[in-house]
């Protein structure tokens, strides 16, 4: 992910009119542009954090819960998959625009699911 | 900028980078060459499919009597219908506009000297053509010629013994090319926007463009992995489509939609906004509503992605279901009325000048209203009933798409030949051969609705002889219309050879192409442009 705090390299167009030159590249990828993220502990809680919900699902999987089965399942998954997005895929250190993007596009993930199962719940 | 022509520079067609000939063809990585290596493969794709649906139509001539088959059998319409529908599909109306001319024009159009990644770009066509060549090479392999139709239903294309698992493998690799391209035009709109070009000064073909990516990202990877899961339940039998094994059938009509309704404004999205950019240049005049027409293709696009339960009225799908989908179906025409109402507007009272680009926009509107209105047709759940799975759903959509996208297609071309080759083409020739085109075109596939609503059912090789007039005229239209469509093209051919050369702005039209020389030299712009006003204000 390139930084988004720190866009010269790539804003070039509306600094001056020519493109951006290997030094510019080499330059981006410089210590002085590195990303603001997590340290290395955080990383090592998240991972174990990870393994430890693994854990509790594949423990909930032998215990009968009935209708919640898949809710469990599913809010686990969440919380897993969210961790995952915001820190090791860095999308709470970006810009904002990514989050809209995410956004945008879980909304439409959850409306095709809601739609589809407007077919399966109501079916004869 | 226009002086630049008169100095000498180096267009892109001159231009030899580290590779001459064929290979510095397909190594290049400039935008605008990329548009071309798109251009020759669907022109080519196109023909080939065409050539199919001239085929059908002439089956169509004469029932065919229990003293055998007229032209082909019954199993070889089934393939020739299943080809012609995914050569037109997956390999022309889809990356039709946006691979041809998003490629070349996107970034001139910005102010920019090419997309954000030109080697992804350049990788995108090759995924192209391995899908493509995936395709051909289950034509002669395996079970011989898919023929389940472009849709692949299951549970048919699970037990039939043709090649289905190549073929759809073949469209599964064309859909990495389409979210390629996508992620290009996106992260290019974002990043290399000329100074001064806010959102709301960009020209119109690009916000097609943009609508058009978001539905590439989302929607194309559901397609992919439904079509991987055909192949899974076909080779190992993991039973989640086929009922016998405890699958369900509707799931796959679900997911199959999820992406080929939101495909067709992929198609149509960056059609529409072609549209756009050719009214104001020759009615000499601002767009009228801008911003509505921006925001409806998004608002289009959005939309588009909660519609799909239309194709599935008949399936077996709840009640309930069906009245939402009926409904949301209806919300989408509101988009894409306001569109039309705004182009409408743009014309009123302009002093308009009726050139061979313009006329293709006078033949799209109304084809594309007659499939818009038909498709309300459709979308209403009782009408819906009587005339599923009949000519009247081929003539609609042929209307929608080929009347739409591929109408506007042949109008891009003829828009922007000037620009992409610096050569002018004959326009009394262009239009005869347009008159032609509709013509045919209306005669084809408006017999179609007449004999849909009689009840003639499609993809059946032979009928009832009393649709024999209607099936001889429709035959007749192709006629004519094909003639239409070769004269369109040899017109083009023939003034790439020997056609007067181009001033650098024919058309006088206003958007950043126009200011560069014709061809546009490689790096498109000597210096990046800085924007001051919206992209069809003039003096």
């Amino acid at each position: 992910m390139p930084d988004t705090k720190n866009t010269e390299h790539l804003n070039y167009s509306e600094k001056n009119f020519d493109p951006p030159t290997e030094e510019d590249f080499l330059n981006s990828l410089s210590d002085k542009n590195a990303h603001q993220e997590a340290g290395f502990g955080t990383y090592i809680l998240i991972w174990l954090g990870l393994i430890s919900l693994t854990a509790i699902t594949v423990a909930l999987a032998g215990i009968n819960l009935a209708g919640l089965t898949v809710i469990t399942a599913l809010a686990i998954a969440i919380i897993k998959s969210s961790l995952v997005a915001n820190y090791f895929m860095h999308i709470k250190f970006d810009a904002p625009i990514f989050k809209i993007f995410i956004a945008v596009s879980l909304i439409i993930f959850v409306l095709m699911i809601v739609l589809t199962f407007f077919d399966l719940i109501f079916r004869n | 900028m226009n002086s630049q022509s008169d100095t000498k520079y180096i267009h892109y067609l001159q231009y030899r980078g580290k590779f001459k000939g064929i290979p510095g063809w397909l190594l290049t990585t400039d935008h605008k060459k990329i548009g071309l290596l798109y251009l020759i493969a669907m022109i080519t794709f196109f023909l080939v499919a065409m050539s199919l649906g001239f085929l059908m139509k002439l089956e169509m001539l004469k029932p065919s009597s229990t003293k055998g088959s007229t032209l082909m059998s019954a199993q070889t319409y089934n393939a020739v219908f299943t080809l012609h529908g995914v050569i037109m599909i997956f390999l022309f109306i889809i990356p039709g506009i946006p691979a041809v001319f998003g490629n070349f024009f996107l970034p001139i159009m910005l102010g920019a000297r090419d997309v954000s990644f030109p080697k992804i770009n350049l990788l995108s066509w090759y995924f192209y053509i391995a899908g493509a060549v995936i395709v051909l090479i289950s034509l002669h392999t395996g079970g011989g010629p898919i023929d389940t139709g472009w849709t692949f239903y299951v549970p048919y294309s699970i037990r039939t013994t043709a090649n289905v698992s190549l073929a759809v493998f073949g469209a599964f690799v064309l859909g990495f090319s389409s979210i390629l391209t996508a992620i290009n035009f996106i992260t290019t709109i974002h990043h290399l926007r000329a100074p001064g070009m806010k959102w709301f000064k960009m020209p119109l073909f690009a916000w097609g463009l943009y609508a058009t990516g978001w539905i590439q990202i989302l929607a194309t990877p559901v397609i992919g992995i439904t079509l991987l899961l055909v192949i899974l339940e076909r080779t190992l039998g993991v039973g989640i489509f086929d009922p016998a094994l405890g699958g369900d059938p509707l799931l796959y009509q679900h997911l199959f939609w999820i992406y080929s309704h939101p495909a067709v404004y992929i198609m149509i999205l960056p059609a529409m906004g072609l549209v756009s950019e050719i009214i104001p240049t020759f009615t000499k005049k601002n767009i009228f509503g801008y911003s509505a027409i921006a925001v409806s293709s998004l608002a289009i696009a959005f939309v588009g992605y909660l519609v799909w339960g239309h194709h599935m009225f008949t399936s077996g799908i709840s009640d309930t279901s069906r009245a939402i989908f009926s409904f949301l179906t209806f919300v989408v025409a509101i988009p894409s009325g306001v569109k039309v109402f705004n182009w409408v507007a743009t014309m009123y009272k302009a002093s308009i000048d009726p050139r061979t680009p313009f006329l293709f926009i006078m033949a799209f509107i109304v084809l594309f209203s007659i499939g818009g209105l038909t498709g309300l047709v459709l979308g209403a759940l009782d009408t819906n009933i009587h005339v599923t799975d009949t000519y009247f759903v081929v003539a609609h959509f042929h209307y929608v798409m080929f009347g739409g996208m591929g109408t506007l297609f042949f109008g891009g071309l003829y828009y922007w030949f000037p620009k992409m080759f610096g050569k002018l083409f004959n326009e009394k020739i262009a239009n005869t051969g347009l008159i032609l085109f509709v013509t045919g075109f209306n005669v084809l596939y408006f017999t179609m609705f007449i004999m849909g609503y009689q009840g003639m059912p499609r993809r059946y090789y032979t009928y009832l002889a009393e649709f024999q007039t209607l099936q001889v005229i429709s035959t007749i239209g192709s006629w004519i219309m094909i003639s239409g469509i070769l004269i369109l093209l040899g017109n083009l051919v023939y003034a790439l050879f020997r056609g007067r050369k181009a001033p650098d702005n024919p058309w006088g039209g206003t958007t950043l192409e126009w200011t560069i020389p014709s061809p546009p030299p490689v790096y498109n712009f000597e210096k990046i442009p800085v924007i001051t006003k919206g992209p069809y204000e003039r003096n």
